[in-house]
């Protein structure tokens, strides 16, 4: 039950009417310490409710209080004057009082504070393992990408080399090279076209230029596409496809590549 | 009407519970008027209030030591006090008048008596306060107010439901804080 729900409730004028229950009055007293504007209401009741009582009442004669204290004792033991003593005691009040409750507030704030040092800290703390570890996450889910694609490629590289129509053509080297270890194979499939080369032991071509893989095509050269030298040992490099190749061959072209191969700068040559 | 708000409710306990006679007068010349006003309503007669007046705020005198805010509010146990002596009154006259045990029906019947005659006074400057409140809230207020009826009471004694009595005395204390203002 929220204030506003208690206060609308019937139970605050039962309690101005002394009517209320003792689970009542405890109730509507701590709600009256922790929510002043209950015990607004409350006084605005009792102040209705005492006037509602005065309305239309003869007035009240000055000789009653005279008789009621002439009955009361006329000193009381505990009480010097009792003027000073109001002020005294209500002082001491609130001297007693603003103590108590300056002490206390100092007290609040200093533990407020403390939580809050502690907590931002915590905060902070935990702010930063979270960025970390979203970092490392992102990097493991990258490398997981990149792993994954790789894997891919090799399986089907692998799938592509597994098919029985594959050709494997061994280039050798010709030319100025002619002799040196240097090699190169090509994967050809006739019935699919695909054209695959490993380049591993070849070395990087002079710089600015790059190689181009030809087939020769009943006496004419069909360009295949440029590849480059992949440090990765096992990386098969997909090239054009090729139809009705007789022969394959290597050039070294301007970057990019050439229309039409120069044949004095031919490296590679292996006939199917 | 009522007196200037000098002490709290907290340090007037403290220092009447202190057998303190001024903090006494203060709360006399405060709640007086309302507590002379309830006995008046309940006795209907202005000598017997005036003096069951006087016990009681001697009454209250002589027991403060046992009220606490724990028990409510201060005007609500003084409230008491002064309907329960007024009540026993009624009871012990009507007793005298006849052999036959009070009915408490007799009260409400006394109060709308009361309230139906024409009363010259307007000593507090609140002319028509009570006959701007409905009938139905009056009687209800009065009820809880001068008879000390519980809601629950209330609700058994007029065949309302509860809901409906806690609405209705409610909207009369509202009203009648609408009609002060």
């Amino acid at each position: 039950m929220n204030t506003n729900d208690f206060i609308s409730s019937g139970v605050l004028e039962s309690f101005v009417l002394g009517t209320a229950t003792q689970e009542e009055i405890k109730l509507v007293n701590e709600l009256c310490r922790k929510h002043p504007e209950v015990l607004q209401e409350i006084e605005a009741i009792e102040q209705s409710l005492m006037i509602y009582a005065a309305a239309e009442v003869p007035e009240l004669s000055g000789l009653v209080k005279e008789k009621l204290f002439s009955q009361l004792p006329k000193n009381n033991s505990k009480i010097a004057t009792s003027e000073n003593k109001i002020h005294q005691l209500k002082s001491e009040n609130y001297f007693r009082y603003y103590k108590i409750a300056v002490a206390a507030s100092m007290a609040l704030l200093l533990m407020s504070s403390a939580f809050n040092i502690y907590f931002y800290n915590k905060l902070q703390k935990t702010t930063s393992e979270l960025e970390a570890l979203n970092t490392e996450k992102q990097y493991y889910a990258d490398q997981f990408n990149v792993q994954q694609t790789s894997l891919k490629n090799a399986q089907n590289d692998l799938a592509e080399l597994s098919n029985p129509e594959i050709k494997i053509i061994k280039l050798n080297s010709i030319g100025i090279d002619a002799g040196k270890p240097v090699s190169a194979l090509i994967y050809w499939n006739a019935t699919t076209h695909k054209t695959y080369i490993n380049s591993i032991q070849l070395p990087a071509p002079p710089e600015g230029k790059q190689y181009q893989l030809w087939a020769l095509v009943d006496g004419k050269p069909v360009d295949a596409g440029v590849f480059d030298v992949l440090p990765d040992s096992v990386s098969l490099q997909k090239m054009k496809d090729i139809t009705g190749a007789q022969t394959f061959a290597v050039t070294i072209e301007v970057k990019g590549g050439s229309p039409t191969p120069t044949l004095s700068e031919m490296c590679l040559l292996g006939n199917i | 009407m009522l007196s200037k708000v000098k002490y709290t409710e907290e340090e007037l306990v403290a220092l009447v519970k202190d057998g303190n006679r001024d903090a006494f007068s203060y709360l006399y010349d405060n709640y007086s008027r309302a507590l002379f006003g309830v006995i008046y309503k309940i006795v209907a007669e202005e000598t017997e209030a005036e003096d069951i007046l006087q016990n009681v705020f001697l009454k209250i005198w002589n027991s403060f030591s046992s009220y606490s805010g724990d028990k409510g509010r201060l005007y609500s146990w003084m409230l008491n006090i002064a309907r329960n002596a007024s009540i026993d009154f009624i009871r012990s006259k009507q007793n005298k008048m006849n052999s036959q045990n009070f009915q408490s029906d007799n009260i409400v019947n006394e109060i709308n008596r009361h309230h139906n005659t024409s009363v010259n006074y307007d000593h507090i400057g609140l002319k028509n306060v009570l006959s701007k409140l409905d009938e139905e809230h009056k009687l209800i207020i009065d009820l809880a107010y001068f008879e000390g009826y519980t809601q629950d009471e209330i609700s058994k004694k007029l065949n309302m439901p509860l809901g409906t009595v806690k609405t209705r005395i409610r909207q009369a204390i509202i009203k009648l804080r609408t009609i002060i203002n």
